[in-house]
């Protein structure tokens, strides 16, 4: 992904479709989280990782100034 | 039998009724053959021994005393006696003169003034109103994209044809003594000041409020800060909009793929 230098990526979320975020009630992945500050490799977490379980997600990614990708 | 012996009053003189009793200039006009008078008839025609010549009298300026050189005959009517073309000593500044114009036949006491005549040297500074254009904004936002932020101006315009306006400056005050063009701005000046113009910012990816003046500079040094609503600050906002970033989706790496999968209770991650 790229951004002009005034216009960063400000948020990453994740969700269970790909047009909009959307959360199920429980039993996700968190928000990705920037391995380290400024390294701009982020990783997803479960919420619980003491379940055996399948997630499915997509990630949102947004700019400042209102543009937005899903992955797919 | 009568023999007329020189000038005499068997020469009269009729008022033409058809010269102009006023004149108006705009300060710094020309001041050459400002003013032309159209001569009296004269009866029978006068021998040439008599020609008519013309002076001015009851010179007066702004209503009061006049030094007399204000206002004279063209230097081209020397030696023209019926000459009767007048050029102003100067237009520098407003002001009213008033005369009349004597014609005196030769040697004769035959003489006619005219009506009274007034030279009236007007200042746009009096008459001249410069008005912001009718689609003038305070604030224009701009979402930043591949070029520089963009704020139009409307022309501004101006009440008197013989008044123009002379040049357009931008400034980062309203005192005329701030820089000009503001900082990361352009143009300092506008090339064709009676028409419609822009203001850029040279920065193109960084959100900013570019705020500036603009100071109108009419004819006779008339000046005009252009203000909406009491207020002469315009603001050109660049702003992140949504075709300002281009996102697109990466890859994995390391060898990651679309599906991971992790341990249990081991803090593992995507």
């Amino acid at each position: 992904m790229s951004s002009v230098p005034g216009c960063p990526i400000i948020t990453y979320k994740t969700s269970n479709q790909n047009t909009i975020v959307n959360l199920p009630g429980s039993g996700f992945v968190q928000d990705p989280t920037e391995t380290s500050a400024g390294s701009g490799m982020f990783e997803v977490r479960p919420q619980d990782d003491t379940v055996d379980a399948r997630y499915d997600f997509y990630v949102e990614v947004a700019a400042e100034g209102g543009n937005l990708i899903y992955s797919q | 039998m009568t023999l007329i012996v020189g000038c005499t009053n068997d020469l009269t003189m009729t008022d033409a009724g058809t010269y102009s009793l006023s004149e108006t200039l705009y300060v710094n006009d020309p001041v050459a053959n400002i003013y032309t008078f159209v001569p009296p008839t004269i009866t029978p025609t006068p021998p040439s021994y008599c020609p008519y010549y013309f002076t001015l009298v009851n010179l007066q300026l702004n209503g009061g005393v006049a030094v007399g050189n204000e206002i004279g005959f063209s230097s081209g009517c020397a030696g023209s006696p019926g000459c009767a073309t007048l050029d102003l000593a100067s237009s520098a500044v407003k002001e009213v003169l008033t005369f009349n114009i004597r014609a005196t036949i030769g040697t004769s006491n035959q003489i006619l003034d005219s009506s009274l005549i007034t030279v009236n040297v007007v200042s746009c500074l009096d008459l001249n109103t410069i008005n912001n254009g009718a689609g003038l904004v305070a604030l224009t936002v701009w979402q930043i994209k591949n070029s520089d932020p963009d704020f139009p101006v409307d022309a501004f315009t101006n009440t008197d044809p013989r008044c123009p306006i002379t040049s357009i400056e931008i400034f980062s005050d309203d005192t005329g003594t701030g820089t000009s063009p503001p900082s990361s701005m352009y143009p300092a000046s506008i090339a064709v000041p009676n028409a419609a113009f822009n203001v850029y910012s040279s920065v193109q990816a960084v959100e900013f409020d570019y705020v500036f003046y603009i100071k109108v500079t009419g004819t006779e040094n008339q000046v005009y800060w252009a203000e909406l609503a009491s207020s002469r600050i315009f603001t050109l906002r660049v702003v992140c909009g949504p075709l300002s970033t281009v996102l697109t989706e990466g890859s994995f790496s390391g060898g990651l793929t679309t599906v991971q999968y992790i341990d249990k209770m081991v803090g593992g991650a995507f």
